[in-house]
C-alpha cells in the first residue's frame, strides 16, 4: 500500500476534498494524514491580498463561501463530483477525523511542528493540494515525494495565471491550456514532470468554464499520477531550466486584453 | 439567485479592494505633466534640472505618434544626447553589481535601470546572458517583494534618489517588454506604475516626477506598440 498525505489550503477546498477522498478509495492507495492550513492567519491573510488584490476576495467567495457549487447546469464540475461522492458540506477536517486519519490545521506548513506531524506518518507521497510555499524539509518528508498538479502546460508556463498568459501572448494554438502533474523542488513549477493533459477549447468557453473543467482534469492527473507511482509504471521526465519561464499574477488591464485574445481565438473554433 | 446576489456582493468589495489604476487616469497624468513642463517652459522662469527635462521631453516623444493623448506637446528645448554612456563606464558600473547581479537581498545596485537600458539597446549580443538573467532577476524580486521591494539601492557616491532608481527600473521594465516582446516585464512595470500612483497626484516638476512621467509613458506605449 502506496502511503499518501495530503496537504490542503483549507479545510473546505472541494479540489482537496475529492483528492483525499478519491485516494482513500483507490487500490494501493492509502491516506495516512492530513495537514490543513489555517485561513485564519494574519500573516497569511496580508501576504495573499499584497499577492492577489481584490481578486482574493473572489477566492475566499468561491472557495470558502459559495464552495460546492455544482456548476453549470449539464456540465460537469468538481461540485457535481463533491456531491456525487456524498461529500457535499463536509469539511476535510471533519472527513478525516471519520476515518480515524490523523488530521492537523496549522498556520505554517513547513514549521517543526508540522513536518514532526507528517514524519510521523511515514508517508511515500505527499499528495500537495494547495496551501502556499513549501520548503526543503518539508520536501524531503515523503520517500517518492511532494506531487502538485500545476493549471498550466509546463516547462513554458510556470508559476500564476496559466490559462491568461497563453492566451495573451498567443501560444493557444502552440503551446496551449492544460494541466501538469510533477514533483516539487525547490524551484517554482521546475519539478520532474509525470503527466500532462493539453484541454480542448470550446467556441463557448470563458477563463471561468476553462478553469472549471480544468479543475476536473487536475483531480483525474493527481489520481492517475498515485496510482501510477504505486504500480511502478510512471516515468519522471526532468525540467530544464532554461525550457520555461516564471510567469506571475497578471494585471488587471492585461487580463482584459488575455480576455478580448480568448474571445476572437474562440470565435475561430464556431 | 442567493449564490449569485452573494458572488454580486463579494465582486463589489473585490472592486473596492482592487488598487488597479485605469488607463484613463494614466492619460490625464500624463496630458497634465506635460503641460505642466509646457507652462513652466513658455514663462520662461524654469529652474529645472536637466535630468526632469529631459526624461519629460523623452516622454513626449514616446507618445507622439500614438493615439494615447489628443495632443503631445512640442517642446521648444532639444532633447538631451543622454548620459555618459560608454564601454569604459559600463565595465565600471558592471563592477559594482556583485557576481553580475543588479539586485538581491542585500539591494538594488545603483544606475540598474540607466545602464540596462543602455545594454539592451546596444545590440551587443554578448550581453544577452547578462541581460535576460537579470531581467528575470528584476521580476522575481519586485513580484515577491511587491512595495517593498529594490531596496535599499546601493548607491555609493549616487546623486540620485532611491525613489528615481526604482522608477527608472520600472522604465527600463516597459522598454525592454517592447524591445523583447516580453510582456511579463510589461506586467510588472505596471504593478510598480500602480504603486507609486498616488505619490505622483500633484504635478510637482521634480527629478521623481519626471521619472515617473517617463515610467508612465514607457508603460502607455509599450500597451499600445505591443496592442494589449
Amino acid at each position: 500500500m502506496m502511503r499518501v498525505a495530503v496537504l490542503a489550503p483549507v479545510a473546505t477546498s472541494p479540489y482537496s476534498r475529492l483528492v483525499a477522498h478519491l485516494v482513500s478509495q483507490a487500490e494501493g492507495l492509502e491516506v495516512v494524514s492530513v495537514v490543513i492550513k489555517t485561513p485564519w492567519s494574519l500573516t497569511r491573510i496580508l501576504s495573499e491580498m499584497r499577492r492577489e488584490g481584490g481578486r482574493l476576495v473572489l477566492k475566499v467567495c468561491e472557495k470558502m463561501v459559495l464552495r460546492d457549487r455544482a456548476g453549470a447546469k449539464g456540465q460537469e464540475s468538481i461540485g457535481r463530483q463533491i456531491e456525487r461522492y456524498g461529500l457535499r458540506g463536509m469539511t476535510l477536517r471533519r472527513w478525516a477525523r471519520d476515518r480515524g486519519i490523523p488530521c492537523r490545521t496549522v498556520r505554517d506548513l513547513n514549521d517543526p511542528d508540522t513536518l514532526e506531524f507528517l514524519r510521523r506518518a511515514e508517508p511515500d507521497v505527499v499528495a500537495f493540494t494547495g496551501g502556499g510555499l513549501i520548503r526543503r524539509a518539508l520536501l524531503a518528508v515523503p520517500t517518492k515525494g511532494v506531487l502538485n498538479v500545476h493549471a498550466g502546460i509546463l516547462p513554458q508556463y510556470r508559476g500564476s495565471c496559466s490559462l491568461e498568459w497563453p492566451a495573451l501572448e498567443r501560444t493557444l494554438d502552440t503551446t496551449g491550456i492544460g494541466a501538469t502533474l510533477h514533483f516539487m523542488d525547490r524551484g517554482v513549477d521546475t519539478g520532474d514532470i509525470l503527466l500532462q493533459e493539453r484541454l480542448a477549447l470550446r467556441p463557448e468557453d470563458s477563463f471561468e468554464s476553462i478553469r472549471t473543467r480544468l479543475e476536473l482534469v487536475q483531480v483525474d492527473l493527481m489520481m492517475r499520477g498515485l496510482v501510477g507511482l504505486a504500480d511502478g509504471l510512471i516515468a519522471r521526465q526532468p525540467q530544464e531550466n532554461e525550457d520555461g519561464r516564471q510567469y506571475f499574477v497578471m494585471h488587471p488591464r492585461l487580463r482584459e486584453a488575455a480576455e478580448r485574445v480568448l474571445r476572437k481565438y474562440l470565435a475561430t473554433l464556431g | 439567485m442567493v449564490r449569485s446576489a452573494i458572488r454580486f456582493a463579494f465582486e463589489v468589495a473585490a472592486g473596492w479592494l482592487d488598487a488597479t489604476v485605469p488607463a484613463s487616469t494614466y492619460h490625464r497624468f500624463l496630458e497634465r505633466a506635460l503641460a505642466t513642463l509646457q507652462c513652466r517652459l513658455a514663462s520662461g522662469s524654469h529652474r529645472l534640472h536637466r535630468d526632469v527635462v529631459q526624461d519629460m521631453v523623452l516622454a513626449a516623444g514616446l507618445l507622439r505618434g500614438t493615439k494615447i493623448l489628443s495632443a503631445v506637446p512640442d517642446f521648444p528645448v532639444s532633447r538631451s544626447t543622454g548620459g555618459q554612456e560608454s564601454a569604459s563606464s559600463l565595465r565600471a558600473w558592471l563592477a559594482t553589481a556583485p557576481a553580475g547581479k543588479v539586485v538581491s537581498k542585500e539591494g538594488l545596485v545603483a544606475g540598474t535601470g540607466r545602464w540596462l537600458t543602455f545594454i539592451s539597446e546596444s545590440g551587443d549580443h554578448r550581453m544577452d546572458s547578462l541581460l535576460s538573467d537579470n531581467s528575470d532577476r528584476l521580476l522575481r524580486h519586485i513580484e515577491v517583494r511587491r512595495h517593498k521591494s529594490l531596496s535599499p539601492v546601493l548607491a555609493a557616491g549616487s546623486s540620485v534618489s532611491a525613489e528615481v532608481e526604482r522608477l527608472s527600473v520600472s522604465a527600463f521594465l516597459s522598454r525592454y517588454a517592447r524591445s523583447h516582446c516580453d510582456l511579463r516585464a510589461l506586467n510588472t512595470a505596471m504593478k510598480m506604475n500602480d504603486w507609486s500612483c498616488r505619490r505622483y497626484r500633484s504635478p510637482k516638476l521634480t527629478r521623481e516626477f519626471a521619472k515617473y512621467t517617463l515610467a508612465v509613458a514607457e508603460q502607455e506605449r509599450s500597451i499600445w506598440e505591443l496592442s494589449v
